[in-house]
């Protein structure tokens, strides 16, 4: 549509205006006509004069109002707000002038006491000889301490700089790899701890989630940050590491940290994989600060899910050994590499992927035919092998005093007697998980060999046909009176079935009669009684040192206990102070599933037992 | 027998035995000899000498750490941080004389009695968040809203892990 020549348009919206042309004041209102179209392309001096009309200036009026009010506002805020951090800070300098007055520690007491409080505020280390499934080992110290640390840090200023200015409490230092956003982060918080335990040897926490929604090129880059991280480690502060923990969730991960670098001074050394890891697909881990220094050569080891046998690192030095879910094969090889080995864990040990080579037999897959003798070793624990008799005739151990054994199949009693004999150590404690044959000749003739045996626990697999029978109670009762000890004692007490058997546990099914337990009772008219003959020495003459048992049985309905071996085990408990604990087992049980009757089995029989019978405790009754 | 006497001009009478349980007294008695001269310890008021004195005789005759203490040890005893029942109850003063006894065992040099004062406090701190311990110790916050924000971050930080 074309302009009209001689008419006033609006410059806003094209409308035509009615009024006076030469400057004259529009009426408000005014009377639009239909709004123009722009022509494109129309040259200027052809176009008609325009103004504004009434609607569009009133907008341009207050739309410049409004901006105006808001720069008004926005100068007012930005004068405001200068006030306020003035203020602001101020107060602060206020409240830390008051804290100054008041603050019994940061300003009264010397700098060094408060690191010392502050040194004790934080949870202390647990020894390293504690295994690390030990309930005394808190699992999140190491949390615990770097929260303790963040919280003294952030009371006041003060307090803030005495806790950065603690070396002590910044010694644990974790580096968690979530993503790639916040991998940067990781790298600048990694540095400030680092920077802040000064000189002191660090405890590094390394771990990593799996991102299943990066990229190819996010994953690329998550790498390529978690390299960084490592490198700034590897660089500047290997040395100081003195026990490294990396958790490692994806396969991906392991580069990285196959270019981990640490020094000779590292102690302590765990490694696990979420995911089991062959050794075909992981390069060799970790590598010493340079080719001249020593391997680090830590004292405590712990891996799960990787071959040990790919870690670089000396073994010479470790004390206490924990692997877990590693081939038979590698757990023999490294125990022939740490010969001052005093405390060992093989958990769920599998069976190796490759059956070895003959002529690599000497390259220590396989024990060597003539048992290697491990002098230090006193605490055993050995689970899930499916080689455990090859396991028993590769060694000895003199100084044993501590095994526990979980077999997937059946006891090797021979073996394992012949192991016993052969160390001729001073065991005191034997746990025995699992097997499923019914071998009670080999069970007993292991246990005759343990005479030093001070704890014992017997849990056979919900699959034996048998479990412990009553013969094994009845071994009990050839007991030794005090009488005839003496000059003789340890002769004749070597003809005692345990003699010194302190504490006996046994899970698993109940293939005796209750009567049975009369045999563990620790005098002598019990026996008589279960004999049928008179005795000739009086009640309570005899004793043996069992005072625990715990009896956890498989149950298919309850089975109260009869009435005279309650009134037998309460009058030891009385007298003696026997500690009694029958209960049904658990279906959560660690080693085993019975088929209980459920919740209605009352968990303790003893004392269902007692409630059955009527029987009362005298204190009680008297009360 | 030696004479002690405080910043407020009190004297004290003590066994030598009982206050050589500080280095700082032991090591002026041994500067000085035998001699009836007070030893005055400007920086201990009475009733706080007291107290001091107090701890010193419960303990006397247990033996002392020495200088050459092998590191171990010193490590076990700065590690622990159980104070035996009489030592507990001993400590259970306000928080004011509380203070008074770290500062004096400090300068008196009485190591035992600062582990048991330093331990105390470090007792009182264990577990609680920064506000419960402003409360506890009467501090205000005084960090800037910058500084805030960077606690915050930081907390975040290690929360996770």
């Amino acid at each position: 549509m074309a302009f009209a020549q001689g008419r006033i348009y609006c410059e806003q919206c094209r409308a035509e205006v009615e009024g006076e042309r030469d400057g004259g004041t529009l009426g408000l209102p005014g009377a639009l006509k239909q709004p123009q179209q722009e022509i494109p392309g129309k040259v200027a001096n052809s176009s008609p004069t325009t103004s504004c009309c009434d609607p569009c200036r009133k907008i341009e009026h207050l739309t410049a109002q409004i901006k105006q009010a808001k720069a008004h506002i926005a100068a007012q805020m930005a004068k405001s707000e200068a006030h306020i951090t003035t203020l602001t800070s101020q107060l602060c300098a206020a409240q830390t002038a008051r804290n100054a007055l008041h603050d019994p520690l940061a300003q009264r007491l010397p700098p060094e006491i408060v690191s010392y409080i502050f040194y004790h505020a934080c949870p202390s280390p647990p020894p390293p000889s504690l295994p690390s499934t030990s309930p005394q080992r808190p699992q999140d110290f190491r949390y615990l301490r770097r929260a303790q640390a963040l919280v003294l840090g952030a009371v006041c200023k003060s307090w803030r700089l005495v806790a950065w200015n603690t070396p002590e409490l910044w010694t644990d230092v974790s580096v968690h790899f979530e993503s790639e956003l916040r991998t940067g982060r990781e790298l600048k918080f990694m540095e400030d701890w680092f920077s802040r335990s000064g000189r002191l040897p660090v405890s590094l926490r390394l771990s990593a989630v799996v991102d299943y929604t990066l990229s190819v090129w996010g994953i690329a880059q998550v790498e390529e940050q978690r390299r960084s991280v490592v490198e700034a480690i590897s660089t500047k502060h290997s040395g100081r590491l003195r026990t490294l923990e990396v958790t490692i969730p994806d396969p991906l991960f392991w580069d990285v940290i196959s270019e981990l670098r640490v020094g000779p001074g590292l102690e302590e050394l765990s490694i696990h994989s979420e995911v089991r890891t062959g050794a075909w697909m992981m390069p060799s881990l970790l590598r010493s600060l340079s080719t001249s220094a020593p391997l680090p050569a830590p004292r405590t080891v712990r891996v799960t899910s990787v071959p040990p046998t790919d870690i670089n690192i000396s073994w010479k030095n470790v004390t206490h050994l924990e692997l877990q879910s590693v081939e038979e094969g590698a757990c023999f090889s490294i125990l022939q590499q740490a010969p001052y080995v005093v405390s060992c864990k093989f958990l769920q040990v599998l069976p190796d992927s490759a059956p070895p080579l003959p002529s690599n037999a000497s390259s220590a897959s396989l024990p060597s035919p003539i048992p290697i003798v491990l002098p230090c070793l006193k605490y055993l624990h050995y689970s899930n092998s499916n080689r455990p008799r090859a396991f028993a005739s590769g060694f000895t151990f003199p100084a044993l005093q501590e095994l526990s054994l979980t077999v997937d199949g059946h006891l090797p009693s021979a073996s394992l007697i012949a192991l016993l004999t052969r160390s001729d150590a001073p065991l005191r404690t034997l746990e025995l998980i699992g097997w499923t044959n019914d071998d009670e000749d080999g069970l007993m003739g292991l246990l005759r060999v343990v005479s030093s045996l001070q704890e014992l626990h017997l849990c056979p697999s919900p699959l034996n046909p048998r479990g412990v029978s009553e013969r094994f109670f009845q071994a009990f009762s050839t007991l030794q009176p005090k009488s005839h000890a003496g000059a003789h004692d340890q002769q004749k007490r070597t003809t005692t079935f345990l003699p010194n058997l302190q504490k006996l546990g046994y899970q698993g099914r109940v293939t005796f009669s209750w009567s049975v337990l009369r045999c563990l009772l620790p005098y002598a008219s019990s026996l008589s009684q279960i004999r049928g003959g008179a005795s000739n020495t009086k009640e309570g003459d005899m004793t043996r040192s069992l005072h625990t048992v715990r009896l956890e049985l498989g149950m298919h309905r309850t089975n109260f206990i009869d009435k005279d071996v309650v009134l037998r085990l309460l009058d030891a408990q009385r007298r003696f102070g026997m500690v009694w604990s029958i209960s049904p087992a658990s279906q959560s049980s660690d080693h085993g599933m019975f088929m209980n009757a459920g919740d209605s089995l009352p968990p303790d029989l003893l004392l269902a037992s007692m409630e059955h019978h009527q029987i009362q405790i005298e204190g009680e009754r008297d009360g | 027998m030696v004479l002690l006497v405080t910043s407020d001009n009190e004297q004290f009478n003590a066994d030598k035995d009982v206050v050589e349980r500080s280095v700082l007294i032991k090591n002026m008695l041994e500067d000085v000899g035998e001699s009836d001269q007070p030893i005055p310890l400007p920086n201990v008021s009475s009733s706080v000498l007291k107290k001091v004195l107090e701890y010193c005789e419960h303990h006397r005759g247990e033996p002392l750490p020495s200088a050459d203490a092998d590191q171990s040890q010193d490590e076990t005893r700065k590690r622990t941080t159980d104070i035996s029942e009489w030592d507990q109850k001993f400590i259970t003063v306000d928080q004011e004389m509380l203070f008074e006894i770290i500062l004096a065992a400090n300068y008196l040099d009485i190591k035992s009695l600062l582990d048991v004062g330093c331990k105390t406090v470090a007792n009182m701190i264990k577990g609680k968040t920064p506000e419960e311990i402003r409360k506890l110790f009467n501090i205000v916050n005084d960090f800037t809203p910058e500084e805030e924000a960077q606690i915050k971050k930081e907390n975040e930080w290690a929360e996770d892990r």
